[in-house]
């Protein structure tokens, strides 16, 4: 059996690189204890306002 | 001259009162310290007590590493000061990379509560008050998250050191090798899951939590003649 967590955080930041390296600093500092839990961060890149418009 | 031990009090904290009781109970002069704190009273030895401090929402004693007196506890404990951790304690000094490994929930996945008993190891007599290897003590668990473990080649390193203080006599939670109790590699800090705070007065049960607390109280007597107290 595997159990996981999601963990979603809003950052405000505007490359993709510097979210997941703000990311994998969270992970490692509290959000996994690298000792028993591996993780993995996804960048979602949230839609610009005008996208939003036209949808 | 009495040693002055601080009992840390996190948010969630639930062990604390009995802690300060304890510490009184033996001999000791026993002080509060607030999770938000900056510095340590003046005291020359510290417990970290049980409980679910911050809720243990993340994982348990993930949370409370960073709060604001822990940077004084590292700084003590860096200095050479004693510090004990029991359970919750225990798992917020692992997660500060205070004392080896890391907790992980009971391999059953129910909580235990019961008094059980411990096997004095060859290292245990820094904390253990003289106690020679394989004198048994019984204290109680009360925890759902007491596993012990370390990566295979960290447990043989910690082995090795002789930074096992106790092992269970009869594993309740699945403790790697039967590990209820650790050291760090100076032996200046120690942490456990059974609570000797619960076991010091016989009124109330068994008595194996006294070892434990003694020497927390000589080493804090002998940190403070070293002249080695920090904030």
């Amino acid at each position: 059996m595997r159990a996981g967590r999601l963990f979603d955080l809003e950052l405000d930041v505007s490359e993709p690189a510097e979210a997941e390296r703000v990311g994998r600093e969270a992970a490692d500092r509290v959000l996994a204890n690298g000792l028993i839990e591996g993780y993995e961060v996804v960048v979602v890149e949230e839609p610009a306002a005008e996208e939003l418009v036209a949808e | 001259m009495k040693a002055r031990i601080g009992v840390i009090i996190f948010p969630g904290s639930c062990d604390d009162r009995d802690a300060l009781h304890a510490v009184e109970h033996l001999g000791g002069e026993a002080v509060a310290l607030w999770h938000a704190d900056a510095d340590l009273d003046d005291c020359t030895g510290v417990i970290v007590p049980g409980g679910f401090s911050y809720g243990d929402y993340l994982r348990a004693g993930a949370i409370a590493r960073f709060a604001p007196v822990m940077r004084a506890v590292e700084a003590f404990a860096a200095a050479g000061g004693p510090v004990l951790g029991i359970c919750n304690g225990f798992q917020v000094l692992c997660e500060a990379g205070l004392l080896p490994g890391v907790l992980r929930p009971n391999h059953h996945g129910r909580f235990v509560c019961r008094d059980v008993d411990l096997v004095v190891q060859a290292a245990g007599s820094h904390w253990l008050g003289g106690l020679e290897p394989g004198a048994v003590l019984r204290i109680p668990v009360k925890h759902h998250d007491g596993a012990w473990y370390a990566p295979p080649a960290e447990q043989e390193r910690v082995e090795a050191a002789g930074q096992v203080a106790l092992r269970y006599a009869d594993n309740p939670n699945g403790a790697l090798a039967d590990v209820a109790c650790v050291t760090n590699t100076a032996g200046n800090v120690c942490g456990l899951m059974p609570h000797p705070e619960h076991a010091v007065d016989a009124a109330l049960g068994p008595v194996g939590g006294r070892p434990l607390l003694q020497g927390l109280l000589a080493l804090a007597r002998a940190h403070k003649r070293t002249g080695l107290v920090t904030a």
